[in-house]
């Protein structure tokens, strides 16, 4: 049974996370929202390298932030730094 | 000046409505803005949305409001009573510079000053709506591929604003005020019919584009290659309940 977490940081957009962890590393992640992501693809992928990672917060953005620059992925209305504040919230939760 | 071709098509089926718009980004040659409406109450979700998350499902399948996922980021929007515009544009000029929020900025603009016409004290208000005081009046969404952009938007025109948040799921994160977030034309321009605001707001939001990108319109409709592929999209993606359900790459 995945964790939902909702967050709405100003100027962004309503981001929702649901997400599951095993071991201290996320087992799932599921990332939907009002957001935009170009292209939107890239949710796919992006949801992909979360997984197995282990739930740091330097890991999870350092893994999100080279994975923007390589593949020139552009995000409106949410951020990396929602995405870990998002997933640390669940994680307390769990 | 340049030459962008004009499509206005009147009622049609939800999921043709996104199909044709779809089929104009992958196949359009020239720069182009359709104007349209539904032919029936419908709700469409952003690309990135859960259907479960944002929708009364039961009332939506007890009234027969079909629910389809776009192509395009963005939140739930119920259609109803509404004109709803499209522009695709490659990615240059105006329209190729600066960040993705600039370009939401800049198509807003012909949109407000054709409220302004109609007497309408709009405001663009980022990421990507138009606001009357604080009530939003256009909600927009953008996607871009194989160079060019895609927009497409609402202009609430009389939509039954109470059902809209009946079927409507919105989150208490995103209420920014107390009362109704959303305002019609039909609200605020109390001396015309609905008939005639819908005329008005076509011909203002024409003449705005003309004005403020300086283009010249030539009026036509989809080619037969669009129509084939908008079929096929209609098809595979828009009246498909595994696309709406659940996001799979187009």
């Amino acid at each position: 049974m995945s964790i939902h977490v909702a967050l709405k940081n100003p100027g962004e957009k309503l981001v929702h996370i649901d997400v599951d962890f095993e071991n201290n590393t996320i087992s799932f992640i599921h990332i939907s929202g009002d957001f935009f992501i170009y292209p939107e693809e890239a949710i796919e992928d992006i949801e992909q390298a979360l997984l197995s990672l282990p739930v740091d917060p330097n890991i999870i953005e350092q893994n999100l932030l080279t994975l923007i620059q390589k593949n020139t992925i552009e995000m409106v209305g949410i951020s990396v730094s929602t995405i870990v504040q998002g997933i640390q919230e669940a994680f307390a939760q769990s | 000046m340049n030459s962008w071709r004009l499509v206005i098509h009147n009622a049609c089926a939800p999921s043709w409505n996104m199909a044709v718009d779809s089929a104009i980004l992958r196949l359009a040659k020239t720069p182009t803005l359709r104007l349209y409406r539904w032919s029936k109450p419908a709700i469409t979700i952003g690309y990135f949305q859960d259907r479960e998350k944002e929708v009364n499902g039961e009332l939506c399948k007890k009234d027969g409001i079909q629910v389809i996922r776009r192509f395009t980021g963005g939140g739930a929007v119920f259609h109803h009573e509404e004109l709803t515009y499209s522009l695709v544009h490659p990615l240059q000029e105006a329209f190729g510079k600066g960040s993705i929020t600039d370009s939401y900025s800049l198509i807003a603009q012909p949109l407000i000053h054709a409220l302004h016409i109609l007497g309408v004290d709009a405001q663009y208000r980022p990421i990507n709506d138009i606001v009357v005081g604080n009530r939003k009046i256009s909600g927009s969404a953008q996607t871009r591929k194989q160079g060019k952009l895609l927009q497409h938007g609402t202009i609430l025109v009389a939509t039954d604003t109470e059902k809209m948040l009946h079927y409507l799921t919105i989150d208490p994160k995103k209420i920014r005020q107390e009362g109704n977030p959303v305002i019609t034309l039909s609200e605020i321009v109390k001396d015309l019919s609905k008939d005639s605001i819908f005329e008005q707001l076509m011909k203002a939001i024409i003449s705005s584009f003309k004005e403020l990108f300086a283009v010249d319109f030539e009026e036509g409709d989809i080619t037969l290659q669009e129509h084939t592929m908008a079929i096929e999209l209609e098809r595979h993606y828009f009246s498909n309940e595994q696309w709406n359900c659940r996001r799979l790459s187009p």
